[in-house]
């Protein structure tokens, strides 16, 4: 309660998550139609009482199909989210805290991952290995770790020269005990800041590459929705581009705010 | 009195727990592309630490007080010189793994900042048992209350669930201190334990750290700048000046009948406690700042300071002489005599 308090930001992204949350995983009783199924009425049909938001000109349930999709980009994004960070932990921690070779080979490999054109990259890794659920969310994680790893570096740069880490080193503790047990919990704060934006640029990510025909074929994807409502809105059909485009933009407003909210709870001072 | 020369003859031939030789450590400093310089912080400082002892180290800022600690606890490795702990070298003891860890158990350190020197994420629990984690010894409940109750926190099962965060500056500190005699080491090393503390509270960890002492026979090397508190404690003084020891002796000769010019000075700009007594007024202060550690002035260091210079002193630097047994000093003055 006292964090609701704390941050607006914090308090709303909570209350639209939980709700878009909540219809995902609920989509299996609010629709009995399978949202990859065709042929569920004749052409475009525009929002009924049997398909509250319509149905695209292959007869698809655009309801289902914008439920369903919640999944995908929830899954997507915090499964590579966690990777993402996952990785930049492995290679942040050690370059920061022992410094010297190790961090400056570790610090050009992140440097030429950042230095190459991001979208373009993961377009190509998704033709040479197959548009699969498994394939996007490696990808999506292999190209998005350098900017978080970064972060973790500079704060465990500062972190490692605080008094309490020289206390450890006085108690005899060894590295890997200071790394994860004294410095890891500090450095947390900031990254999860940064991997709450890190989620919502994989949401983007994974829309983006299914508007262009890249996405898992058997999932039920907004972006891939929204390449069919390209051809749909020139006969009409605004629905098929309005209600996935409305849950892309909430979703990623909502974790946007999440972050937000991290930062103010983390940093009290910034509030205001 | 024969029994009190005795005494005086026991003391000398207490264990020796540090001796220090020839010490020095320089860091790099990159002054332009392709140019570099070396911050002198410690050039060639020599001491010995005896057990049972309260050695004090004093200086200005910048003096190589905190390096020559850092050295001490094996935090940072000399650039050259040795340290001898119980007559072996630290470097030798450090590089092996079993010896490190008995190394570890006998000295430990209590930091400057109470503030930053406990983790904030973790409770006065966590911190007072990760000792005992860390060297593999069994923790129970008991012990680390004993300790919170030995430092002054009581009741100490209150304390335990706290986080650092919810102590006071004072209370902060006494954890720090319990955490340094959770091994029942035989040094504690203090970087100026009560630089951070109101005045109230300063008296109060001094006399803790005073009992403690006494109870478990530990030797303190204390680092600070605050004369007057250590006059209550030390045995041992040594003022450091940009890096070199300039005196050194026992705390009553350093109090009482100062040698170097340096040390007159840092004496002489305590306040007095009447302020309208006519020092007060006219309180002395030491001229000028301390000279830069990448380019000391040759000859003797504080010779641009010194009201008392003469043409030696930017030509040669002063030898150490005994000026009293285990007082030494290093001036040209003492030398013209």
């Amino acid at each position: 309660m006292f964090l609701f308090r704390r941050s607006r930001s914090l308090t709303i992204s909570l209350i639209l998550l939980s709700s878009i949350i909540f219809l995902g995983l609920t989509a299996g009783i609010l629709t009995d139609k399978d949202p990859l199924k065709t042929g569920y009425s004749q052409g475009l049909t525009p929002p009924s009482p049997q398909f509250p938001m319509g149905t695209d000109q292959l007869g698809r349930d655009v309801f289902s199909w914008t439920l369903y999709g919640i999944r995908t980009a929830l899954f997507v994004s915090l499964v590579s989210t966690s990777l993402t960070v996952l990785i930049s932990i492995t290679v942040g921690l050690p370059a920061g805290y022992f410094g010297g070779k190790l961090d400056q080979l570790l610090m050009r490999v992140t440097d030429f991952f950042l230095s190459i054109p991001r979208f373009i990259l993961i377009i190509f890794a998704v033709i040479i290995f197959g548009p699969t659920l498994t394939n996007i969310i490696l990808i999506l994680s292999v190209f998005s770790w350098p900017t978080i790893a970064r972060i973790v570096r500079a704060e465990v740069l500062s972190i490692k020269e605080r008094e309490y880490v020289q206390a450890a080193k006085v108690l005899g503790a060894g590295n890997f005990d200071i790394m994860f047990n004294e410095i890891l919990p500090n450095v947390m704060p900031p990254v999860l800041v940064a991997s709450a934006l890190q989620m919502s640029d994989a949401i983007l990510a994974e829309a983006g590459l299914s508007f262009l025909g890249l996405g898992d074929p058997n999932m039920a994807s907004w972006g891939r929705i929204l390449a069919i409502a390209r051809q749909a809105i020139y006969v009409g059909g605004w629905w098929t581009l309005a209600f996935p485009s409305i849950f892309i933009t909430i979703t990623v407003l909502s974790v946007n705010l999440l972050a937000d909210g991290l930062n103010d709870i983390f940093n009290p001072k910034s509030i205001r | 009195m024969q029994w009190l020369k005795e005494g005086s003859v026991l003391a000398n031939m207490r264990q020796t727990i540090f001796l220090i030789t020839g010490l020095k450590k320089y860091y790099m400093v990159k002054t332009g592309l392709f140019s570099k310089a070396y911050i002198k912080a410690v050039d060639g400082v020599n001491f010995h630490i005896r057990e049972g002892e309260t050695y004090c180290i004093v200086g200005e800022s910048g003096s190589g007080k905190t390096t020559v600690t850092k050295m001490l606890l094996g935090l940072e490795q000399p650039t050259e010189g040795k340290i001898e702990f119980l007559g072996k070298d630290l470097a030798k003891i450090l590089s092996n793994n079993s010896s490190a860890k008995e190394f570890r158990k006998n000295v430990q350190a209590v930091f400057q900042d109470p503030y930053s020197s406990l983790n904030p994420r973790k409770t006065v629990k966590d911190i007072l048992e990760k000792p005992f984690k860390v060297h593999n010894s069994v923790i129970e409940e008991k012990t680390v209350v004993r300790l919170l109750e030995e430092v002054g926190l009581t009741p100490a099962k209150e304390f335990l669930p706290r986080y650092v965060h919810q102590l006071s500056g004072g209370q902060r500190q006494r954890v720090c201190i319990a955490r340094a005699l959770a091994l029942k080491p035989k040094v504690v090393i203090l970087d100026e334990p009560t630089a951070a503390l109101d005045v109230t509270i300063k008296a109060q960890i001094l006399n803790l750290l005073i009992d403690l002492k006494e109870k478990y026979n530990l030797t303190y090397v204390i680092i600070s700048h605050e004369l007057p508190l250590l006059k209550s404690i030390a045995d041992k003084v040594s003022v450091m000046y940009a890096g070199k020891v300039v005196e050194e002796g026992p705390a009553e000769r350093i109090f009482n009948s100062p040698k170097h010019p340096y040390t007159l000075g840092l004496l002489e700009s305590i306040p007095p406690p009447d302020p309208k007594s006519a020092k007060s007024k006219t309180l002395p202060t030491l001229e000028g700042e301390p000279p830069s550690p990448v380019n000391p002035p040759k000859g003797c260091r504080f010779h641009p300071r010194c009201p008392y210079r003469f043409n030696l002193c930017d030509k040669l630097e002063p030898k150490e002489i005994e000026v009293f047994p285990e007082h030494r000093v290093s001036c040209h003055l003492l030398d013209k005599k």
